[in-house]
């Protein structure tokens, strides 16, 4: 790694550990200061790990998606890009950085356990398929943690609601039908990605191998994934489910995610290489 | 009859079937991956789990990804899937009066999934799969005969093309220690004409719709044997499975002796012993040791076109040419499954969009 480059990542880690900070303390003193502060934090964050990543790529020559560093950095940068974009389109999902962000510090942290050595793309990442492959996965497993995010501001919503305690700091939370509605449209924006990524990903071990399904623990486990948010999404399309239940039906689906996670480069090595 | 058929198919129509079939396919997967996979361990851990418990090998081989995946049964599933999603289908295209843009979008999407279900079929009746090892400048069969092992067959049969393959060199590009690129140069010779072509990784070479994809490369270093009358004994290039620190062998025939090689291509001697700094081969020597009659040598570093002598046998290493590891397959499958992946994408971003555009949202 280089030094400009290091530079602007821990620039950004201090960053995102203050706006973790700040949302915290103001989820649990109620204080809406504290949460905007988060939200400022987060967002001046994202500029330094973007040139970050910038200066990575225009030295290695191919987008950061290769090994676990690279990976780190790119799917917590695209976590955060999904939470922005909703933020900005919903100034009130801003208090669901209280949950955004420990994912994003979890996810560079591992990323910074490993090793950062600048290396040129290897044979089989030279394929068109894998920018799909990789970048959806990243939109997908953004958008499945930003919708748990808002499954937990809608189960503290609901529990303020419903001891008849509300005051003005949860006024300011996003309505519980807002969040309903959210809840699964952000559900339907991650499985869109997720099929994506699982379709791209065949078609390249296709040509890897001759095979586009081979039942290998990565593959069964971004299957399972893919039919979890199924479910969820036709619990939530077919038979009306919303509310609570569908709150904590996204916050358990997001283990799926995780295990899937793990198995792409956060424990093993990578899923494909082969020469 | 009638009424057993309508009862199906009032089974297979309602919401809930469709979402129990999908939460068991997914219990039953969860399951299958909380096992011991076969296909992870080397073959002396299974063996070692076969004997130390023999209940959770009998479980593991049955229940576990490889065992129940190969099983007919689980494709049970997706096939009452399958039924469940085309009724619903075909159900909703006649009784739903609000045809909304959102609607076909979602019309698409379960058409594009019922397209990859028909896809695993038919990948599952055409399947090819098998094996070739092209070493540098040795001609093989296209056909059968030049495989090294044939996996998977269609029942139907398969023709494959006529003529012979040889790879006529390996290169690798490096950028730095690290490899950049690997491409194997092929001629096809098909009753007198030669045309050339070359396997990359990612780029395979297609052939009468056999697809060979470049999967693995090795070392063959040649070796001559000689006894101490002179006498050769062996003179052949042989395909080492590893590269590096790890150690292969190969009999000598006549001899009774066995010679472990450990294939150095980039080699240099440090305070720690003899490494090889890379996998190019830059100054390639072999470490070679003999076993014979209970006995062994001590290793002995041989440069390329060098020799030395172990046991009485002379050993020399004159040069090295390349293998390379081909996976050969053909599936009808495939066409389908890029068909359905794109339909059921296009048909779920319709979906979504007017969803965004209208405000329009599910109501059960
Ligand atoms: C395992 C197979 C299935 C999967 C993975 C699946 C997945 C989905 C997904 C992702 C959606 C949301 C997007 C959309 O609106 O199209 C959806 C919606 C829907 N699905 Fe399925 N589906 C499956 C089978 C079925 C079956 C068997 C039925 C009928 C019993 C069905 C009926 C519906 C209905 C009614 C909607 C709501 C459509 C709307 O309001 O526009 N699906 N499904």
């Amino acid at each position: 790694m280089t030094n400009s480059e290091a530079i602007f990542m821990w620039v950004a880690v201090w960053l995102y550990g203050g706006s973790f900070i700040c949302y915290l303390y103001g989820t649990v003193f109620k204080s809406e200061r504290f949460i905007r502060f988060g939200w400022y934090l987060a967002l001046s964050g994202f500029m330094p790990q973007s040139i970050s990543m910038i200066v990575r790529w225009n030295i290695v020559g191919h987008p950061p998606v290769m090994h676990v560093y690279e990976n780190s950095m790119l799917s917590s940068w695209i976590l955060l890009s999904i939470f922005a974009i909703v933020r900005f389109r919903h100034r009130k999902m801003e208090s669901i950085g209280v949950v955004v962000m420990p994912v994003v510090l979890l996810m560079m942290g591992n990323g910074a356990m490993t090793n950062p050595q600048l290396e040129p793309m290897s044979p089989p990442f030279q394929s068109n398929w894998l920018w799909l492959h990789v970048f959806f996965a990243w939109i997908a497993y953004g958008a499945f943690c930003v919708t748990a995010g808002m499954g937990a501001i809608y189960l503290l919503r609901e529990r303020i609601l419903s001891r008849g305690k509300e005051g003005s700091f949860y006024k300011k939370l996003p309505s519980l039908k807002d969040l309903d509605q959210l809840m699964l449209k952000t559900s339907i924006f991650g499985f869109i990605a997720l099929s994506v990524e699982i379709g791209a990903g065949a078609l390249w071990a296709y040509g890897l191998w001759g095979r586009y399904w081979g039942w290998d623990p990565v593959e069964t486990w971004s299957l399972i994934s893919w039919m979890v948010y199924a479910t969820v999404i036709h619990l939530g399309a077919t038979k009306g489910w919303k509310g609570k239940p569908m709150a904590w039906l996204l916050i358990a689906a997001l283990f799926t995610v995780f295990v899937t996670f793990g198995g792409i480069g956060f424990m093993s090595g990578v899923h494909t290489v082969i020469l | 009859m009638n009424l057993l058929y309508k009862k199906s198919v009032s089974f297979f129509l309602s919401r809930n079937v469709a979402i129990t079939l999908l939460i068991l396919m997914t219990v039953i997967l969860v399951v299958s991956t909380q096992l011991p996979n076969f296909a992870l361990m080397t073959a002396e851990e299974v063996a070692a789990l076969k004997v130390g418990s023999p209940f959770l090998y009998a479980v593991a081989a049955s229940l576990g990804e490889r065992g129940i995946t190969s099983s007919p049964w689980f494709y049970v599933i997706p096939g009452f899937i399958f039924l469940s999603t085309f009724l619903c289908t075909i159900d909703r295209l006649i009784n739903t009066r609000n045809r909304s843009i959102g609607f076909w979008g979602s019309m698409f999407f379960h058409a594009g999934l019922l397209t990859i279900i028909v896809a695993a079929v038919v990948t599952r009746l055409t399947l090819f799969e098998a094996e070739l090892l092209l070493t540098e400048g040795y001609p093989l069969s296209l056909g059968k005969a030049g495989f090294l092992t044939v996996g998977r067959e269609p029942l139907a049969g398969i023709d494959f093309p006529e003529g012979n393959v040889m790879m006529t060199k390996f290169k690798s590009i490096y950028e730095g220690p690290f490899p950049i690129d690997h491409e194997a140069l092929i001629s096809i010779d098909r009753d007198g004409t030669v045309s050339n072509t070359s396997i990359k990784v990612n780029q395979p070479m297609n052939i009468e719709g056999l697809q060979y994809s470049l999967n693995r490369y090795g070392f063959a270093p040649a070796f001559v044997v000689k006894d101490s009358r002179g006498n050769i004994l062996l003179d052949a290039f042989i395909n080492l499975v590893v590269v590096g620190s790890e150690v292969d062998s190969f009999e000598v025939p006549g001899a009774n002796a066995v010679v472990d090689i450990i294939f150095l291509p980039d080699f240099e001697m440090t305070d720690e012993g003899p490494v090889s700094r890379s996998a190019i081969p830059n100054n390639p020597v072999v470490a070679l040791k003999v076993r014979k009659d209970g006995m062994e040598t001590k290793y002995l570093h041989v440069k390329m076109g060098d020799s030395g002598n172990l046991m009485g046998l002379e050993i020399s290493f004159p040069e090295f040419k390349y293998w390379a590891h081909i996976l050969v397959s053909r599936d009808r499958g495939v066409p389908f499954f890029l068909a359905g992946f794109l339909i059921a994408v296009f048909g779920l971003l319709v979906r979504y969009i007017t969803m965004m555009k209208t405000g329009e949202s599910y109501e059960a």
